[in-house]
């Protein structure tokens, strides 16, 4: 019974460092299940290469080294999906040499060099991607690199849900 | 060049907000500016827009003064950012949809006041 007040103390010290650390794990997507929202790059709408198709839209940079981490499971996506790049906050000739001197998997390369990509995809940086269902809805949206594992662990299985 | 070396140490806080342009109607700006304290930075959890160098910020700063200068009420703006970010965007969470968190510190002031008084009766008897 003397105890009481300290197990109250601690249960609540637990509870609380609990939801502070869970709290700074990646905001969530509020794009998932809708349609992929329509851009405005550089003072132009961007249509999506792919209509009808399962596609990858990939937001990357040539500064951002996360980015470069993840190009070779980019290179092996592009054997299986579409993938539209859009290169943020970067400066067009440097995000080309970037995809010339790693291989380009995009079918098309959109540019965004002042971000106003950011809040109708909800960016919080670069790289983000999204998976696009044959009707253009996001059924996926990573905020992280395109890892081997989350490539064979998340990406593939629903590529193969859809017959791909 | 130490001397130099000094003044750059002090002059790197003040970076963030030197380098995007303000809106030219100073009301405008001064709205802005309270709305960026309102707004959480979402990659760096705990700063607010306002005091942010991340990218984002420097995007939901451009936003935020675009909006404004467009004619947006603060209400709006907020919406168009929860509907961007979600809930977490807003440094202060909304009451009506959150009274159990505002509430809790209350409630355990209260709990403790309860055990408190208990534990001070028991020790005179």
């Amino acid at each position: 019974m003397r105890y009481v007040p300290l197990l109250v103390l601690v249960s609540l010290f637990v509870f609380l460092t609990h939801a502070l650390l869970r709290e700074q794990k990646e905001t969530p997507s509020p794009l998932l299940g809708q349609p992929f929202p329509s851009l405005m790059l550089q003072g132009r709408p961007v249509a999506l290469p792919a209509p009808g198709k399962v596609m990858l839209v990939n937001v990357f940079a040539s500064w951002c080294l996360p980015c470069a981490a993840e190009h070779p499971q980019l290179m092996e996506l592009a054997k299986r999906v579409p993938i539209l790049g859009i290169a943020w906050k970067n400066k067009p000739e440097q995000a080309e040499a970037f995809l010339r001197a790693r291989g380009n998997p995009f079918v098309r390369l959109e540019f965004d060099e002042r971000g106003d990509a950011t809040l109708p995809l909800s960016l919080t940086g670069v790289p983000e991607s999204f998976l696009l269902d044959a009707r253009g809805v996001v059924m996926y949206h990573t905020r992280e690199p395109i890892t081997p594992k989350r490539l064979s662990g998340e990406i593939f299985p629903l590529l193969r849900e859809h017959g791909l | 060049m130490k001397w130099f070396m000094l003044l750059v140490c002090f002059a790197l806080p003040a970076y963030a907000l030197v380098i995007d342009p303000p809106l030219p109607d100073a009301a405008q700006e001064q709205r802005a500016r309270a709305l960026f304290a309102e707004l959480r930075c979402v990659v760096c959890s705990g700063e607010s827009v306002a005091e942010s160098p991340a990218e984002v910020a420097v995007d939901l700063r451009r936003v935020v003064r675009g909006r404004i200068a467009l004619g947006a009420t603060d209400d709006e703006i907020k919406h168009e950012l929860v509907a961007s970010y979600g809930e977490r965007v807003l440094m202060t969470p909304d009451f009506s949809r959150h009274a159990g968190l505002w509430l809790a510190p209350l409630a355990m002031l209260l709990a403790g006041g309860v055990v408190c008084w208990r534990y001070g009766r028991r020790r005179r008897l």
